[in-house]
């Protein structure tokens, strides 16, 4: 008798031992699935490696412009039609979008809470961005940036994959920053319009932050534009 | 004596299991903290963007170090670098879109559809509307396109599409149907880019009938931009790094 309610008790505490551990092991499978801790320091280190690279080709780059300005610097000193020159030359890039330029303007912040992470949904589909970006140069933007990256005649912006949007071919995850230079008021209030854009994106669950400012930099376009066939007609030649 | 045993028995079974609990415990903490699948996709997609940028970087040091040499040459054999610059300037022109551009390319035209409107159907689906066009501009950028034009509107980076009741306004300026989408860059890629099976039109604007024509032309004009003075509130940023 008393032998059996030993049993019993062992039974039990092997069973309540042996739900445990099992539930341990499939949470560790779960989450960790096909990877290996090693390819997560291999990712790691490669990484750090593009990272370095990235500041290295970035130096190189500005060592490059600087001469380069030194150059134009040089030459602009000469003569009036020279220094002329460079004025238009200094234009003509900063609407093509290779100068930094600054302004006033205004920042939009545009995230989805992290919903599309735990979800695996977009919220924020491309079209929305391109939606905004047409709503900002409608009041009047100059330049805009999305986080950083500077929007060109030829920036396409599409989804690529679950919630990651490419801009100039680099992919983003929200949040998404918009920077554009104008007239901060006009551009917020056109945002701001009643069924606007923004309450758009409000009532299908996106945050939307606009900060109006005295001063938004934004950088210039780091690749380089392509014109393979696109060239400059010769002057004369009509339609 | 039988139950001594038993006892030596249970000992022996505690200490398995609690060994391989604790080993397992351990592990998990460690495995938990550095790798998760969601970690390692987004290292992957950081690595990917870092690499995007390096070779965007890459291929403007290479554009700069060509730009530079042409600098020193000029300033070798003219004394200055006034030619090379005027050569910058063209180019610089080029890329502001602000010249009048010709390469090959594709026509788009698009006309409302003909069709009878079905019963119960929305009119408007039978129309063609400003989103419509923005699409179709950004597939066209996708398909690497390099100038662009809606019915001779020369398409900038500001350039706004936006609906003008039965008109769309383009930069501001009101256009009707048809919209002709002129695209200088290699024909075919932007003919695939539109009539892909998954593209825009062939995805929206097919199954009500609206019109649309491409054509591949060897040599298209797309003319400058001409619009609003884009330089009342930006100017160059001196000094310092644009963040």
């Amino acid at each position: 008798m008393k032998n059996l309610k030993v049993q019993i008790t062992i039974a039990l505490v092997c069973i309540v031992l042996g739900i445990m551990v099992s539930i341990q092991f499939r949470t560790v499978k779960q989450d960790v699935g096909p990877v290996s801790e090693y390819r997560a320091r291999e990712l790691a280190a490669q990484l750090k490696k593009s990272r370095e690279e990235n500041t290295k080709l970035q130096n190189v780059k500005k060592e490059y412009e600087a001469k380069i300005k030194e150059f134009e610097d040089a030459a602009s000193q000469g003569s009036v039609s020279a220094k002329l020159l460079k004025q238009e030359l200094d234009h003509a890039r900063i609407l093509a979008g290779v100068e930094d330029v600054e302004g006033p303007g205004i920042t939009v912040v545009v995230d989805d809470l992290k919903f599309s992470e735990k979800v695996n949904f977009p919220l924020i589909s491309y079209s929305m961005l391109l939606e905004l970006l047409n709503e900002l140069n409608a009041a009047g933007a100059e330049a805009v940036s999305v986080n950083e990256q500077r929007i060109l005649a030829t920036t396409e912006i599409r989804q690529v994959g679950g919630i990651h949007i490419n801009i100039n071919t680099v992919s983003y995850a929200p949040p998404f920053i918009f920077k554009a230079i104008g007239d901060p008021k006009t551009l917020e209030a056109a945002l701001r319009l009643r069924e606007g854009i923004v309450e758009r994106f409000e009532s299908s669950g996106i945050a939307v932050t606009i900060t109006q400012e005295q001063l938004v930099k934004i950088p210039k376009y780091n690749g380089v534009i392509e014109r393979k066939y696109a060239k400059t007609a010769q002057e004369g030649e009509g339609q | 004596m039988n139950r001594k045993v038993y006892i030596y028995y249970l000992f022996i079974l505690a200490a398995v299991i609690g060994f391989i609990t604790t080993v397992q415990f351990k592990a998990n903490i460690t495995y938990q903290g550095i790798v998760t699948i969601p970690k390692l996709l987004d290292l992957q997609q950081e690595i990917a963007n870092i690499e995007a940028e390096n070779k965007q970087l890459n291929d403007s040091i290479s554009e700069q170090a060509l730009k530079l040499a042409l600098y020193k040459a000029g300033v070798e054999s003219t004394g200055s670098a006034f030619g090379s610059m005027q050569n910058e300037l063209e180019k610089a022109r080029n890329y502001s879109n602000y010249n009048r551009v010709q390469g090959p390319g594709v026509i788009i035209t698009l006309n409302d559809s003909q069709q009878e409107v079905a019963e119960g159907e929305d009119v408007a689906w039978y129309l063609i509307h400003d989103i419509d066009i923005l699409e179709i501009v950004n597939e066209l950028r996708s398909a690497g396109a390099e100038a662009i034009s809606i019915n001779g509107e020369r398409v900038t980076s500001t350039t706004s599409i936006r609906c003008g009741g039965p008109t769309i306004n383009i930069d501001g300026k009101r256009h009707a149907v048809p919209f002709i989408i002129k695209a200088i860059g290699d024909p075919k890629a932007l003919e695939a880019s539109a009539v892909a099976p998954e593209s825009y039109i062939e995805l929206y604007m097919g199954y009500t009938g609206i019109q649309v024509e491409i054509q591949k032309v060897e040599k298209l004009i797309i003319d400058g931009y001409y619009g609003r003075n884009k330089l009342l509130y930006q100017r160059k940023a001196e000094g310092g790094e644009a963040k």
